[in-house]
C-alpha cells in the first residue's frame, strides 16, 4: 500500500509532466523565457517518458527542416522564387512608382 | 533625373533588397495559405511586391515580415478567396532524406529514411489549417508571432493548431513503430 508521501510525490511528478506537456512545444520552438526553459530542461533530464517524447518531437522538427533545406517539401519552390526574384529586380529597374 | 532623385531611387532599391527580397520564399508559402492555385499564390506575391515597393519609404525597418504579411492581406482583399489545395505528397521528397547522412550505418540510414517518410506522410494527411502552421514554423522558421501575423489569427490559435498537428504526426509515428509510446499531450 502506498504511503501518503509516495502518493504526494507521484502527484507532484504527474503535475510536473502535465505542466511540461503544456509548454513542451514552445520549449522546442525556443518561445519560452529562460526560467521556463530551465524548468523544462530539468524535467526532461529526469523524466524518461517526457524526455523520449521531446526527442521524438525534436526529430520531427529536424526532419521537416532537413526536407525544407533540401527543397524536398516543395521542390517547385526554387523555380517560383527565381521567377519572383526576377520580378523584384524588374520593379527596382523601373522608374520610381507613384505613391499610393 | 537629378542627383537627389537618383539617391532617392537608390535608397528605395537598397531598402527593398534588404527587407523584401530575402523574404520571397516565406511570402510564397504564406500566399499559398491564402490562395488555391500556385499561379494565384505567385500573383499574390507579385501584388505584394509592388505594394511593398511603393510603400517602402514609409517602412521603419522594424518587423519586416509582419509589415509584408499585412501588405499581403490587404492585397488579397480584392482577390477571390479560395481554399488551398492539398499539400503535395511527393514520394521522392522523403526518399532522399537520409542520403546525405553519410556517417550513418545502413541500419541507421534506413531508420532515418523510414522516419522521414512517415513524417512527410503525416504532414500530407494533416488538415489544411494544421499543415499551414507546421509549414510556416518548422519549414519557414517563423516565430509564433510571425505565423499569427501571417495567418491573421491570435498566437494562441497558432500554438493550438501547431500542438495538435505535431501530436497527430507523432501519433502516426508511434502507430508506425517509429516513436515511443506515452500518454502525455
Amino acid at each position: 500500500m502506498k504511503t501518503l508521501e509516495q502518493l504526494r510525490a507521484r502527484f507532484v511528478e504527474m503535475a510536473t509532466c502535465r505542466d511540461v506537456g503544456r509548454i513542451l512545444q514552445s520549449y522546442l520552438d525556443s518561445e519560452l523565457d529562460d526560467a521556463r526553459v530551465a524548468k523544462v530542461a530539468s524535467h526532461l533530464e529526469h523524466c524518461l517518458r517526457c524526455g523520449m517524447k521531446a526527442d521524438t518531437y525534436a526529430r520531427i522538427k529536424e526532419a521537416l527542416a532537413h526536407a525544407a533545406e533540401h527543397g524536398q517539401v516543395h521542390p517547385e519552390d526554387q523555380l517560383a522564387i527565381e521567377r519572383l526574384r526576377r520580378f523584384a529586380d524588374s520593379l527596382c529597374a523601373m522608374a520610381p512608382p507613384e505613391e499610393t | 533625373m537629378d542627383p537627389a532623385g537618383a539617391r532617392h531611387v537608390a535608397d528605395r532599391q537598397k531598402a527593398f533588397e534588404r527587407f523584401v527580397v530575402p523574404e520571397l520564399g516565406v511570402l510564397l508559402h504564406v500566399a499559398r495559405t491564402m490562395t488555391t492555385r500556385e499561379h494565384d499564390a505567385e500573383d499574390l506575391v507579385q501584388d505584394t511586391l509592388i505594394r511593398a515597393y511603393q510603400g517602402i519609404e514609409r517602412f521603419d525597418g522594424a518587423h519586416p515580415r509582419a509589415w509584408l504579411f499585412t501588405i499581403m492581406r490587404n492585397a488579397q482583399v480584392n482577390r477571390t478567396r479560395r481554399r488551398r489545395p492539398e499539400l503535395l505528397d511527393d514520394p521522392e521528397s522523403s526518399e532522399s532524406l537520409a542520403d546525405a547522412e553519410t556517417s550513418q550505418s545502413p541500419e541507421q540510414a534506413a531508420e532515418a529514411q523510414a522516419f522521414a517518410e512517415a513524417v512527410a506522410e503525416a504532414l500530407a494527411r494533416l488538415p489544411e489549417r494544421m499543415a499551414q502552421v507546421v509549414e510556416l514554423i518548422d519549414i519557414d522558421g517563423l516565430s509564433y508571432a510571425e505565423a499569427a501575423s501571417a495567418l491573421n489569427v491570435p498566437v494562441g490559435t497558432v500554438m493550438s493548431r501547431l500542438h495538435r498537428a505535431r501530436k497527430k504526426i507523432r501519433d502516426r509515428l508511434v502507430a508506425a513503430g517509429l516513436g515511443p509510446q506515452g500518454g502525455m499531450q
